[in-house]
């Protein structure tokens, strides 16, 4: 009880650091969005009654409390360009990058730990160069590129998948996932390369155990010995690449949602941060640390589901 | 106990059942991919009633007193406006205005206004409706105001006659009203904090939806010219990136998309049909009149014959951008005839090397200044070519690349040399170009550039109703501003592209303004 208390006071904690750090953040870049609103042509007049208008020549303390209060209140307040409010954008922005993000993730997982594990168990052979090589690809190959190729051969040249957009789950399953066939994968081949090297070294290390030594005296082979021995031990580094990951996946969808013509996350915080609209690019910021943080704390949690020792340990500490 | 030593050593497993489960997961889920695949195209089925269009730039806001560069295209489909252009000519045709004049002095312009129309919300389009609209608009805080500002007064003559009382003469204002200061917004929702979302005027279409990505509209009915409105719905869709635009018209996605020149081979190889038109979008190098060198007229005439527009054209373009020495090309009626083929137009890096001598600027002792740029690929490329081409001159410059948000500060602040930037010279009128540019106290006039006789030819251009009546004093003033070596210096206007699909007709670039769809068809091609 205590140490889920601990755990949450830290996340408040860490959610809190990151608004001041991008309250401060983006005062300090240049660029101002009463200028952005008023146009070229406006007078300095006209800039000086938007930013009074907008509260922002209060002092930075002043607007921080404001800023601060509402966030208490869950109120990330409003877009300085169309008014509306920041958690309705954030809310219509979110099920497409979320999709996409458990797309990749899942991919990322499948072919990730698939691989790695076969990779693992067949060290040195050509199972293990291939997914070596393979992944070495994924991991240097710039996700823009890898999109584009996929959208060439399998939307343009076999019109199989959409090559743009997003279809939500109310326009049905099968339609919601074709469109994220391309940019989920696009996504996560690199995450799933980073998984496949970590699930290969895990495999390979606990392989080694004299554990592993023991089952196998006690006539544990296959399936039964990869399953109740390898694979739990081996899971721990993977679980944590897997929530590290997580901040990858919100970043990378910036890039995937341009090459798929997404109108996410990602492509929010992009606008929000060429027109210095403050509201909403904080609100993002504030997001994408929620995200990571409940990421954290569920990776946390796993670790002592996957090995009851870290919770034993955890206790007698 | 096993024996088996050498196991352990080389672990080999012979895991036949579970690399049979690790496999599993992954080929189900090649055989989902394939049964998603053949679920079905792409969603072009419901193209026929819904006309697609792929844009770079989102709807920041659609209010058209607040208006940001691009949302004009968003707004035009709601909100009517009081003149319009004629696609092909440009020429001022009745809005909701039906006739308009404007006094002799310029500074009366009366309004007769088209009776029986409607707002989206049951409102009544009438002299007060207009009246409440601009006087919204002409508010400070309000992005419109820079344009309305020479309206002094409204006054409403009668239901039908509105008389607007200016400040100065404003023919400029004919145009002004084509574009968001004439957007008439219901007296009903001036008010309405929703506005930027939730638009209600007197226009074809109401909005059904609107998101960051998209909007959507849906023709209304009560619309007073509906026979006109061929497209029963118009899908704006924002794709910031120009390859994913294209991707999605091949794939049909789209129906129609806004390009780059330098897409157009490809589109015209993937059988799409192609529309191209340079417009009043001008390429420019701002230059900053307050600084040592660039104070001198001769200095500024030979920066411009320093510059190789054709080569810019061809080689970073892709013939895609026509070059000008003058702000309009030969399509608009202030172009100067014959401006370019004078010597001291063209370009030569050696004359202009001799005239920045007679300056006082040699190798020993160059011109040297900064080129700022906006962070967009073109502009800083441009930029690049610039940097060397004024070389070829002995000019030593150094680049300077700052985030796009700031460019519009620096403008006003003047804290530039020279600013590589587009110029819409013509929106929302050529006046209002050079009455920010060239004229002594203009908004973007930081270096205050100033010659005697130009706020005469201005004013002189805007007591005239017309660009044919304007075009006299515009010519003299672009030549008087050429001569004496101008401070903006025009590079060339970009074409704008537009893929179409076969089948789709009723899409055109219009000569001025922006794009309607109202008149779309599409084929059984499309």
């Amino acid at each position: 009880m205590v140490r889920t208390a601990r755990r949450l006071a830290t996340a408040v904690l860490v959610i809190w650091l990151v608004h001041l750090l991008t309250f401060l953040l983006i005062r300090l870049v240049p660029g101002d969005p009463a200028q952005q609103l008023a146009g070229e042509r406006a007078t300095a007049e006209e800039v000086a009654l938007i930013r009074t208008a907008l509260g922002l020549d209060d002092p930075l303390p002043v607007q921080y409390g404001r800023s601060l209060g509402a966030l208490v209140r869950g109120d990330l307040g409003q877009s300085i360009f169309n008014g509306l409010p920041v958690v309705r954008m954030l809310a219509d922005a979110a099920p497409a990058t979320l999709s996409v993000a458990l797309v990749a993730l899942l991919f990322a997982s499948l072919f990730g730990v698939g691989a790695g594990v076969v990779a693992g168990l067949r060290q040195g052979g050509w199972a293990d160069r291939a997914v070596s090589t393979v992944a070495t690809v994924g991991i240097a190959l710039p996700s823009f590129w890898i999109g584009m190729v996929l959208v060439t051969f399998f939307a343009l040249v076999n019109p199989w998948f959409p090559a743009t957009g997003y279809a939500p789950l109310s326009e049905g399953g099968a339609t919601w996932l074709r469109h994220l066939v391309l940019p989920g994968t696009t996504l996560g081949l690199a995450v799933a390369a980073e998984i496949a090297r970590h699930t290969r070294g895990g495999v390979i290390d606990v392989l080694a155990k004299p554990y592993i030594r023991t089952a196998r005296a006690r006539g544990a082979t296959g399936v039964r010995l990869v399953r109740g021995h390898v694979l739990r031990n081996a899971a721990i580094p993977v679980v944590t690449v897997l929530g590290l990951q997580t901040g990858k996946l919100l970043g990378g969808t910036v890039i995937v949602e341009a090459v798929f013509g997404i109108s996410g996350l990602g492509s929010l915080a992009v606008n929000s941060a060429l027109e210095r609209d403050y509201p909403v690019l904080q609100g993002f910021v504030i997001f994408a640390a929620v995200v990571v943080v409940t990421a954290n704390l569920l990776v946390d949690v796993a670790y002592g589901r996957i090995n009851p020792k870290v919770n034993a340990r955890v206790r007698s500490s | 106990m096993r024996p088996g030593p050498n196991r352990c050593q080389h672990p080999r497993i012979h895991p036949s059942r579970t690399l049979h489960r690790t496999w599993l997961a992954p080929v189900l889920g090649l055989a989902l991919a394939s049964s998603l695949a053949s679920c079905g195209s792409d969603g072009s089925t419901a193209a026929a009633t819904t006309f697609r269009w792929g844009y770079p730039s989102r709807a920041t806001t659609l209010d058209p007193h607040k208006a940001g560069q691009f949302d004009l295209i968003f707004q035009m489909p709601v909100y009517d406006t009081l003149i319009k252009n004629d696609p092909e000519s440009g020429a001022f045709v009745p809005g909701l205005a039906t006739e308009w004049k404007l006094a002799p002095d310029g500074k009366t312009l009366d309004l007769t206004l088209r009776q029986g129309v409607k707002f989206q919300d049951g409102a009544t389009f009438d002299a007060e409706a207009v009246r409440a609209s601009l006087e919204r608009g002409k508010r400070p805080e309000m992005n419109a105001a820079s344009d309305l500002e020479a309206i002094d007064r409204i006054e409403v003559v009668d239901p039908s006659h509105v008389r607007l009382h200016l400040s100065r003469p404003g023919g400029h204002l004919l145009s002004v009203l084509t574009n968001e200061g004439g957007m008439i917004i219901s007296p009903k929702a001036l008010n309405d904090p929703d506005l930027a979302h939730k638009p209600v005027g007197a226009g074809p279409y109401k909005v059904t939806a609107y998101s960051t990505r998209e909007v959507a509209y849906e023709t209304w009915d009560g619309y007073w010219n509906r026979p006109s409105v061929t497209m029963p719905r118009v899908k704006m869709i924002t794709m910031s990136d120009d390859s994913t635009r294209l991707r999605a018209l091949e794939s049909h996605q789209l129906d129609a998309a806004y390009l780059r020149p330098a897409q157009t081979p490809r589109l015209k190889s993937a059988g799409l049909n192609v529309l191209i038109k340079p417009r009043t979008l001008v390429y420019t190098v701002l230059l900053n009149t307050s600084r040592p060198g660039l104070k001198d007229g001769e200095v500024r005439k030979a920066l411009s014959q320093a510059i190789d527009r054709d080569g810019i054209d061809k080689n970073l373009a892709k013939d895609g951008c026509q070059p000008t020495v003058q702000p309009f090309i030969e399509a608009y009626s202030p172009h100067v005839p014959g401006l370019e083929a004078r010597p001291d137009a063209a370009y030569d890096p050696a004359r202009a090397k001799e005239s920045l001598a007679k300056a006082g600027y040699t190798d020993a002792k160059p011109l040297s200044f900064t080129i700022t740029a906006p962070n967009i690929t073109q502009y800083q490329v441009l930029a690049e070519a610039l940097q060397a081409q004024f070389g070829k001159a002995g000019v030593k410059t150094e680049l300077q690349v700052v985030d796009a948000a700031q460019v519009n500060p620096m403008m006003r602040s003047g804290k530039f040399d020279a600013l590589v930037i587009p110029i819409d010279v013509g929106r929302p009128d050529p006046t209002t170009f050079v009455a920010d540019h060239y004229l002594k106290n203009g908004p973007i006039n930081p270096g205050k550039f100033h010659l005697p006789g130009l706020d005469e030819l201005v004013d002189r251009a805007r007591r005239e109703s017309s660009p044919e009546g304007q075009q006299g004093p515009m010519r003299e003033l672009f030549q008087k501003v050429f001569e004496a070596g101008p401070p903006v210096i025009p590079i060339c206007a970009p074409d704008n592209v537009v893929g179409v699909q076969p089948g789709v007709t009723g899409i055109s670039i219009p000569q001025m303004g922006t794009f309607a769809f109202h008149g779309v068809r599409i084929g059984k091609k499309g």
